[in-house]
C-alpha cells in the first residue's frame, strides 16, 4: 500500500476485537506512513472508533497486531503509546480551565516551567484561541471546546495523532470552517493522522488515502479518487453517494469486451476478467449527455431513455431524476440553452462508455 | 397564597416555640444559670482538662471513624459506579440495611458478635479450646469505630457512586492517551472530579460520628464519652445543667460549622460536569483481576455488615439450653418484679404511638416548609432554607436537652407529658420530609402550573391538582423516614422520657443495665423485633422513593 522503500508508521495486521459477544474487528488492516492523513469511513457502528481504541491502545485485540515506528506495541499500555486521540466526545476535564487541559499532556511527559507555557500558548495560538486559557471549559461554545480539545492531542507532539468524527457534533457552517482549519493544521504540523468520520465529502477533503469500513470488516481502501471512481462493491458506491446502480448479466464478448444486458438495455462494458453471470452496473452520472427522445440521433451503445421526474438547479449544474423502466437514475448535466428540461420531459441519455463500472452482483 | 400561608404559619409557630425557644433556653442557662450574668459554666468547659479531653476525643474519634469509613466505603463506591453485575441492585440495597437501623441493635448487634459470650469468641474459644474468650473488643475504642463505619458506610458508597457514575470515562481515557498512568489518571482526573460527594459524603459522617450518642454509650463503656455522652451524663446524671448548656453550645457552634461547610460544598458540586448517563459508564465484569475486586467488594459487604446482624439473630434464639424461643417470650412477663418493668407489647405500643404522631406532625410541617422554601425568593429563601435546615445541625441531645430545660415550668411544663418525645422527634425528622419533597418541588415544571392556568385553573386549584398530586409519593417517603427516625431515636427518648413511656430503645438500654445473661437475651430479643420494625420502614423508603432524586 504505502510507498515500498519506507515501511509505514502505522500498520495494523488482521486485527479482531469483540465485545463480549458482538464482534466489533472482524480481521481489519491498515497502514499509514509518515506523514499521510488516512481516512476511515463507515455507517456509525461499523468498527471504525473500535479500529482507533485498538492501536490507541484502549481496547486490547483479540488477535492481530499493531505495529508503530516497527515496534510491535499490542502490549504497550496507552499512555506509553505516544499516540494522541482526540474524542468525538472530546472529553475535556471538565474540572480543569483550558490551559491546564492542554498542558496535561505535557505535565505528563515531565515538562515544566516556562517550557511548558511556552508550548501551551503556541497551541492555542494554532488553534486561534490566544487568552482563552483561564477559561472554564463549561464556558466555551462548542467550536471552540473542539479547538481546545485539538490543541490538547497537540500539545505532547504524538507519533500519530487520531481524530474520531471531530467536527461530527456541530452544525454545518462551522463544521466546514473547522474543517478547513483542521486539514491547515494537521499539513504544516507535518502530522500523520487517522481521521475517522461518516461523512465521505470530509475524508475526501482532508485525506491522502481513505479506507472504506462495514460491519468490523474493511471494505476498500485506496486514494481517494479510485475509491470514488471505482469503489469495490455496490455497498461502497451507495455509502460514497454513488447512485445509478443497475443489475444485469455479463456476458463476455471477446477481445477484452464484455456485453451487460440490464432492465434499461444493453451496455458494452471493458471485459476486466470478470466471469458470465450476474453483475451490477455502476453508470456514471458526471459526464453523461443528455437529450430529448424525440431527437433523430437514434440508439445506440451505452444509450438509454426515460422520462425526466425531478430537477435540481445546483449552480452551473442542474441535476436531473430520470425514470427509465423500474429505475430511477440521477444525472449531472449542463443545462442546454434556452432553458433546461421539465419534469415530464421524454429524453435520451448517451452515457460516456468510460464511466461505466461492474461490480459484483449484489445480495 | 392563602392556602400557603394558613399551613406555614403554624408551621413556623412550631419551630419558634419548640426549636428556637429551647436553643434560647440553653444559651440563657450557660450565660446566667441563677439568673445573673456568668461566664463560669464556659469558663469550666473550655479550660478544664476533663471537658478539654472529652472534646478532644470527640474530635478525633469522629475524624478516625471517618477515615475509616471512607477506606471501606471509596472501592465499593467504585465497584457500584464503574460495574454492571448481576444481583446488583439487591446487594446496594442490602448495603443501606446498617444506616436505617437504630443505634442501639447496632451497638446489640456488635455485643452479639464480639461481646464476650458472643457469637465470634464462642466460636474461636470451642475451634480452638481456649477457656477465655480471646477477642476483647467491648469498651474499646476499635468497636466504636467499628459500629460507626458500619452504621454510615453506605452514606459513602451512595453519595460517591451517584457522582462518580456520572463520571464520563472518556475523560479518563483521554488522560491516558495523553501519557497518564493509572495512578495519575486517578489523581488528576478521576480524583478532583469526585472529590465534592467524597468531601461532602465525609462531612456528613464527621457529623454523625461528632455527635454519635448511642453507640459510644453502649460500646464504649465508661471511659469513653464524646460531648453528646457528657451533655447527657450532666444532664440526667449529675444534674449540672449549666454545664451541660455551655457544652451545648460548644457543640452546636461546632456542628453549625460543619453543615455550613456541607451546604456550601453541595452548593458548589452542582459545577456542571461533563456528566453522562449512568448507563454508558457501566462495564460487564471482565478478567479475573475485576473479579476479584468484585468479590472482595461482596466479602467486605457480607462479612463485616451482615455477621453482627446474623450473630444478632443467632444470639436471640440462644438460651442457656441451647436454641429457643425463651428471651422472646420471656418479654412479656416480668418474673423478677422488676420495678421499671417494660414489656415488649408495651415498649412497642409507646414506639408506635410516637412513631404515628410523629408522622402525623412532622409531614404536613415538612410539606409546609417545602413549598414555602421553593418560593421564597432573595434573602427571605435563605432565611427560610436555614431555619427549616438547622435542627439538622443540632444533636439530637441538644436537641433534647434544650426542650427539656425550656418546658419545665408552668403551664409550659412537659416534662411529664408524652407530648415532649414526640416534640422531639418531629423536630429530627421534619427536615428528612422537607428535603424529600422539596427536591421534587423544584423540580416541578413550571409550564405544567401555566398549562394549568391557560386551562382556566385558579391558583388554588393549579396546587390542588398539580403540585399536591405530583408531590403525594415524596410526601410518603418523608412519612416513612420520619416514621424510622421516631422509631430509631434513642437519644432524645432516652433523656426526655418517663419510665412508663419507654421505647423499645430505651427499655434495651434498661435490660442492658442489669446483669445477667437474661437481661442481655431480653436485649437482644427486643432489638431483633426492633430491627423487624425499622427493616419495613427502609423497604417502603426503597420501594417508594424517586429514582435518583435525593440520596441524602
Amino acid at each position: 500500500m504505502a510507498a515500498p522503500e519506507t515501511p509505514p508508521l502505522l500498520s495494523v495486521r488482521d486485527v479482531r476485537l469483540r465485545y463480549g459477544e458482538t464482534p466489533a474487528l472482524g480481521g481489519v488492516s491498515l497502514e499509514v506512513a509518515e506523514g499521510e492523513i488516512s481516512a476511515v469511513i463507515g455507517p456509525s457502528g461499523c468498527g471504525k472508533t473500535s479500529l482507533l481504541r485498538v492501536i490507541g491502545g484502549l481496547e486490547r485485540a483479540g488477535s492481530g497486531e499493531v505495529w508503530l515506528d516497527g515496534r510491535r506495541i499490542d502490549a504497550v499500555p496507552a499512555h506509553r503509546r505516544g499516540i494522541g486521540l482526540m474524542f468525538q466526545e472530546l472529553a475535556l476535564f471538565p474540572h480543569l480551565d483550558v490551559e491546564s487541559n492542554v498542558a496535561f499532556g505535557l505535565r505528563m511527559q515531565g515538562l515544566g516551567g516556562a517550557a511548558r507555557a511556552d508550548r501551551v500558548a503556541e497551541m492555542l495560538a494554532l488553534v486561534g484561541l490566544s487568552g482563552y486559557g483561564g477559561r472554564k471549559v463549561h464556558e466555551l461554545s462548542g467550536g471552540e471546546r473542539q479547538r481546545v480539545a485539538l490543541a490538547r492531542s497537540l500539545a505532547p507532539r504524538p507519533r500519530l495523532l487520531m481524530l474520531d468524527e471531530p467536527v461530527g457534533a456541530l452544525d454545518r457552517a462551522l463544521r466546514e470552517e473547522l474543517l478547513a482549519e483542521l486539514a491547515v493544521i494537521l499539513r504544516s504540523q507535518g502530522l500523520t493522522a487517522i481521521y475517522v468520520t461518516h461523512d465521505q465529502e470530509e475524508a475526501f477533503a482532508l485525506a491522502d488515502r481513505v479506507l472504506v469500513m462495514q460491519g468490523g470488516l474493511a471494505r476498500q481502501s485506496g486514494r481517494p479518487e479510485e475509491i470514488y471512481g471505482a469503489p469495490a462493491d455496490a455497498w461502497v458506491a451507495r455509502f460514497l453517494g454513488r447512485t445509478n446502480l443497475v443489475a444485469g448479466e455479463l456476458t463476455p464478448a471477446g477481445d477484452g469486451r464484455a456485453r451487460v444486458r440490464t432492465p434499461l438495455g444493453e451496455f458494452a462494458v471493458p471485459h476486466a476478467g470478470a466471469a458470465a453471470g450476474p453483475v451490477t452496473l455502476l453508470l456514471g452520472d458526471e459526464r453523461a449527455h443528455v437529450e430529448r427522445a424525440d431527437d433523430a440521433a437514434g440508439a445506440g451503445e451505452a444509450v438509454l431513455t426515460g422520462e425526466v421526474v425531478g430537477r435540481a438547479f445546483q449552480g452551473r449544474r442542474v441535476r436531473l431524476r430520470v425514470r427509465s423502466g423500474e429505475a430511477e437514475l440521477s444525472f449531472a448535466v449542463d443545462p442546454p440553452p434556452g432553458g433546461g428540461w421539465r419534469v415530464g420531459d421524454a429524453v435520451r441519455v448517451r452515457l460516456d462508455p468510460a464511466s461505466i463500472r461492474v461490480l459484483p452482483p449484489e445480495g | 397564597m392563602t392556602v400557603g400561608r394558613l399551613v406555614l404559619i403554624p408551621a413556623l409557630a412550631f419551630l419558634a416555640l419548640f426549636f428556637v425557644y429551647p436553643l434560647a433556653a440553653i444559651l440563657s442557662e450557660s450565660l446566667a444559670p441563677e439568673g445573673a450574668f456568668s461566664l463560669a459554666p464556659f469558663g469550666t468547659v473550655l479550660t478544664d482538662d476533663f471537658y478539654l479531653g472529652r472534646l478532644w476525643f470527640t474530635t478525633w474519634q469522629a475524624f478516625a471513624s471517618t477515615a475509616l469509613t471512607l477506606a471501606l466505603g471509596l472501592p465499593s463506591a467504585y465497584v457500584f459506579a464503574r460495574y454492571d453485575f448481576p444481583g446488583k441492585s439487591l446487594i446496594r440495597a442490602l448495603t443501606t440495611i446498617p444506616f436505617v437501623l437504630p443505634v442501639v441493635v447496632v451497638a446489640i448487634a456488635f455485643t452479639a458478635l464480639l461481646g464476650p459470650s458472643g457469637a465470634l469468641n464462642e466460636a474461636l474459644q470451642a475451634i480452638f479450646g481456649l477457656d477465655e474468650p480471646p477477642i476483647r473488643a467491648l469498651n474499646t475504642i476499635t468497636v466504636i469505630l467499628l459500629a460507626h463505619a458500619f452504621y454510615n458506610y453506605t452514606i459513602v458508597v451512595r453519595t460517591v457512586s451517584a457522582l462518580w457514575a456520572n463520571v464520563d470515562p472518556r475523560s479518563e481515557e483521554a488522560a491516558r492517551m495523553l501519557g497518564a498512568g493509572p495512578l495519575a489518571v486517578f489523581r488528576r482526573v478521576t480524583l478532583p472530579q469526585i472529590a465534592p460527594a467524597i468531601l461532602s459524603s465525609a462531612l456528613l459522617v464527621f457529623m454523625f460520628c461528632f455527635t454519635s450518642f448511642g453507640v459510644v454509650l453502649i460500646l464504649g463503656g465508661p471511659q469513653f464519652a464524646t460531648l453528646d455522652a457528657t451533655i447527657y451524663n450532666l444532664t440526667a446524671r449529675l444534674f449540672r445543667l449549666p454545664l451541660a448548656a455551655a457544652l451545648a453550645v460548644v457543640q452546636i457552634v461546632f456542628t453549625l460549622a460543619v453543615m455550613w461547610t456541607y451546604a456550601r460544598l453541595q452548593a458548589r458540586s452542582a459545577v456542571p460536569l461533563n456528566l453522562q448517563p449512568q448507563s454508558s459508564a457501566l462495564r460487564r465484569v471482565r478478567g479475573r483481576r475485576e473479579r476479584l475486586l468484585i468479590g472482595l467488594n461482596f466479602a467486605v459487604v457480607f462479612l463485616w455488615l451482615g455477621t453482627p446482624l446474623l450473630a444478632l439473630v443467632e444470639r436471640s434464639f440462644r438460651g442457656a439450653e441451647g436454641y429457643g424461643l425463651g428471651f422472646y417470650t420471656a418479654l412479656e412477663s416480668n418474673t423478677r418484679g422488676e420495678l421499671f418493668f417494660v414489656s415488649l407489647s408495651e415498649a412497642l405500643t409507646n414506639s408506635l404511638w410516637f412513631a404515628a404522631t410523629t408522622v402525623a406532625i412532622a409531614v404536613p410541617l415538612g410539606t409546609a416548609l417545602a413549598f414555602a422554601v421553593a418560593r421564597a425568593r432573595g434573602r427571605r429563601r435563605a432565611l427560610a432554607d436555614a431555619l427549616a435546615m438547622l435542627p439538622l445541625g443540632v444533636s439530637v441531645i441538644t436537641l433534647a436537652f434544650g426542650i427539656l430545660i425550656a418546658f419545665d415550668t408552668g403551664v409550659l411544663d412537659l416534662r411529664a407529658s408524652w407530648m415532649i418525645i414526640v416534640v422531639a422527634h418531629t423536630l429530627i425528622a421534619y427536615p428528612f420530609v422537607m428535603r424529600s419533597v422539596l427536591a421534587v418541588v423544584r423540580g416541578i415544571d413550571e409550564r405544567l402550573r401555566e398549562a394549568a392556568a391557560t386551562l382556566g385553573a385558579s391558583p388554588r386549584q393549579t396546587f390542588r391538582r398539580i403540585d399536591l398530586p405530583i408531590v403525594s409519593r415524596a410526601t410518603l417517603v418523608g412519612a416513612t423516614f420520619a416514621f424510622a427516625i421516631s422509631i430509631g431515636d434513642f437519644g432524645a427518648a432516652l433523656l426526655l422520657s418517663r419510665p412508663e413511656y419507654a421505647t423499645m430503645n430505651v427499655a434495651i438500654f434498661r435490660y442492658l443495665g442489669l446483669a445477667g445473661a437474661e437481661r442481655l437475651g431480653a436485649a437482644l430479643a427486643m432489638s431483633v423485633v426492633l430491627m423487624l420494625v425499622s427493616g419495613l420502614g427502609f423497604l417502603l423508603i426503597e420501594r417508594l422513593r424517586y429514582r435518583d432524586v435525593g440520596e441524602f
